[in-house]
């Protein structure tokens, strides 16, 4: 069991071994060494049995070897020892390896015995640290030359070069935030923000889908009943009272026009963007206040003569925009809503292409400016109508 | 691969591989809106972490944008600017890495506005797998473009208004009325904090989950997972067993959906079903600093450190009617007409 636990662990320390020769690049090295050796100091007393068993092996394995060399075995592996403490291999290897060539740098062609015995050198060594490898250093270099002073210096230079990379790398992961495991309560809420904004959309489509079952979109027929589902949703809207539950009528419209089949060629086309949605919470309930009253006539001739200033076609949600911006007094809701279904009436005759849908963003914002409502969206279905029209001279440009 | 893109040989070095391969369209026939497409890419060498951020960003923009986008270092915006004509990109996100911060620029092309932000903090995709018990990631997660929230960003500030019309122009309009909600898989979110001008951004990934059905049989049916029936008597057991239901279905009851028709297998149509989001992808903090005008360049609209200016809104209003796809002098006559008249009766 115990040279079955000697190989074992000779095997471990080849394996580390290995990986620490390949480093030879300097200090880091020094640190893995600590590292990756565990302080089992159990294993330490046996190395000293060992030792000698291996030196034995070792003998016995290059018996065509001199005795010189047997000899120098013993002061080489001393030396060794204290400078296997430290896995910088490189320099101080070459100076001590032209006694052994072959043995010292070909590990992993090595025989096992001279991995093992250089495994369990360095297991003794490693327990001693820096220290020993100060003392080996010193001691070869009496013996040597005058090379400690550049390796010294090289050591240093390692170290600042690793802090440096240090710094660089934290400079370079700055704001990068590992999540934690659980969720947080920051998190929870904006899950529930972004749930309730999807839990909407799918009622709104599977609301207007399931007005639509059983019609087809490409048939003539069809296609009117849809309209006129889709105007008597809007009317019907209209005449609501604003707490109702109203966002699936957003895809209701009230183009009156003649509808060919295909969807650009509809006037209707894509009239609603669910995706639109302005969650303003907080301030829903305090903007509605703000508005003082205002009368429908006045508003209706604003937006009258806005339009009249104005020959080309001027993004009527702008005109609501400032509207709604200079509005300082309160704005009844039937009120604006009689203005803009007035306007949408005007314009109806110069409808005749399909718009684009994303203009409707601002407009639903500034639709929400005039809710005085919880839900906020009651009031986009309105305003669609007025963009709808602008929108459809624009794409003729496009 | 060169031989489709011949017309390019000698021009760039820029590479959208995925772009070409794939003939998108560029007009929705349904809904007959032009499709916005994107490019992300950055102009300066990214670290390591960063460059993760830029691909899961590139997945997050899927499918409507270049995924293995190889840009070289002698690209310059010029360079990206002439490919997006003929290729209709309409958007570029640029992440840019200083030593002071990490910033993604927001921008329209060919000439629309610049939104830069300033990252706070990030999380990578796979950090968040990380952390998570059961990542999900279903195949076909990435075919269709995501939904977008935007929360709170109110209507009163005009440089968070070109913020949410530029994020909603970013993906593809939806038709409520054609849409089919299977296609509806991923979800961003956008979340404006007043109190600390902090836009959180989020990306998840929609689940339906039938509700009123026990957990047992739900699994069962959802995973063919062949139950443990050990200890009962008889499959009635297992089937009325009436087991304790989660912390989280309680949770649910704002969160149910009536289908119109069947999604999968397991959520039929008419019947209730409970959406549960996952997070996956980026997780990023960040606040809008500065507005341009143009793309990159131009007049600075807002300016964080300026804390904006009543006279710069007029500009703004030029570049929502430029957002829109409209040109003219006249438009920036009107423009300012009506931010004249903004002003005076404005309140503040």
């Amino acid at each position: 069991m115990s040279t079955g636990d000697a190989t074992h662990t000779s095997v471990a320390e080849r394996g580390t071994r290995k990986r620490r020769v390949g480093l030879k690049n300097g200090g880091k090295s020094k640190n893995k060494k600590q590292k990756t050796r565990p302080p089992s100091s159990d294993r330490f007393k046996l190395t000293q049995k060992k030792q000698k068993l291996f030196q034995k092996r070792a003998r016995d394995y290059n018996s065509d070897d001199e005795e010189e060399d047997e000899s120098k075995k013993a002061p080489e592996v001393t030396i060794r020892e204290k400078i296997f403490s430290d896995a910088n291999m490189g320099p101080n290897y070459d100076e001590v390896e032209e006694e052994e060539d072959g043995s010292d740098k070909d590990e992993n062609s090595d025989g096992e015995d001279h991995g093992e015995i250089q495994s369990g050198i360095t297991r003794f060594a490693a327990d001693d640290g820096c220290n020993a490898f100060k003392m080996a250093f010193k001691s070869i270099m009496k013996s040597k030359g005058d090379d400690a002073l550049k390796l010294a210096e090289e050591e240093a230079e390692k170290k600042a070069k690793g802090q440096a990379r240090k710094a660089k790398y934290l400079v370079a992961e700055k704001g990068h935030v590992k999540p934690a495991n659980h969720l947080e309560s920051h998190e929870k809420v904006l899950i529930g923000v972004a749930t309730k904004g999807v839990v909407k959309l799918f009622n709104a489509v599977n609301k207007a889908q399931h007005a639509q079952k059983g019609l087809n979109a490409s048939r003539s027929k069809d296609a009117k009943v849809l309209k006129k589902r889709r105007k008597e949703a809007f009317f019907s809207e209209l005449g609501k009272t604003p707490r109702s539950d109203s966002k699936a009528q957003k895809s209701s419209n009230a183009n009156e026009e003649e509808a060919p089949a295909w969807a650009p060629l509809r006037d209707n086309y894509m009239l609603a963007n669910p995706k639109l949605k302005d969650w303003d919470k907080k301030q829903e309930t305090n903007e509605g206040d703000d508005f003082a009253a205002m009368s429908g006539d006045e508003m209706q001739k604003k937006l009258e003569s806005k339009d009249n200033n104005y020959n080309r076609t001027w993004p009527l949600w702008f005109l609501l925009l400032s509207l709604v911006k200079s509005l300082t007094v309160k704005t009844s809701f039937s009120a604006m809503r009689a203005a803009f279904y007035e306007t949408m009436r005007k314009r109806r005759a110069n409808l005749s292409v399909p718009y684009h849908c994303n203009v409707l963003e601002p407009v639903f914002q500034v639709a929400r400016d005039c809710s005085l409502y919880g839900d906020g969206i009651e009031c986009v279905q309105l305003c669609l109508f007025v963009p709808l029209e602008v929108r459809s001279r624009e794409s003729n440009r496009v | 691969m060169g031989r489709f893109k011949n017309n390019k040989k000698g021009r760039v070095n820029v590479k959208p591989i995925a772009m070409k391969k794939n003939n998108q369209p560029n007009v929705d026939h349904v809904t007959g809106d032009k499709i916005p497409k994107s490019f992300v890419f950055s102009r300066t060498k990214l670290p390591a972490s960063v460059k993760q951020l830029q691909m899961d960003l590139r997945k997050l923009m899927l499918p409507y944008t270049a995924l293995s986008l190889k840009e070289k270092k002698r690209n310059t915006l010029r360079d990206f600017l002439n490919v997006s004509g003929p290729m209709g990109v309409t958007h570029f996100l640029m992440l840019k890495k200083t030593a002071s911060a990490l910033s993604l620029r927001v921008a329209r092309t060919p000439q629309g506005p610049t939104l830069t932000f300033k990252i706070h903090q990030y999380s990578l995709a796979s950090d968040i797998a990380q952390s998570q018990l059961r990542p999900r990631c279903p195949p076909d997660l990435f075919k269709n473009p995501p939904l977008i929230v935007l929360s709170g960003f109110g209507t009163q500030e005009l440089h968070l208004k070109l913020a949410t019309i530029m994020f909603q122009n970013i993906f593809p309009a939806i038709d409520i009325n054609t849409v089919k909600l299977s296609t509806c898989q991923r979800l961003v979110l956008l979340n404006y904090n007043k109190d600390t001008k902090l836009i959180d951004f989020r990306h998840y990934s929609i689940r339906l989950q039938p509700v009123g059905v026990s957990r047992r049989l739900r699994k069962f049916v959802e995973k063919h997972e062949v139950p443990d029936l050990r200890n009962l008597q008889d499959v009635s057991d297992f089937v009325t067993k009436a087991g304790y239901g989660s912390e989280s279905e309680g949770d649910e009851e704002g969160a149910t959906v009536t289908l119109s028709s069947d999604i999968g297998r397991v959520n039929r149509g008419s019947t209730k079903s409970a959406v549960k989001l996952q997070e996956i992808g980026p997780r990023m903090t960040m606040q809008l600093v500065k507005v341009e005008e143009g793309l990159c360049s131009g007049g600075i609209i807002f300016d964080e450190s300026e804390n904006g200016d009543e006279k710069i809104a007029k500009k703004k209003q030029n570049e929502d009617i430029e957002e829109e796809g409209e040109e003219g002098s006249e438009e920036e006559e009107e423009g300012e007409e009506g931010s004249e008249e903004e002003m005076d009766e404005d309140l503040e």
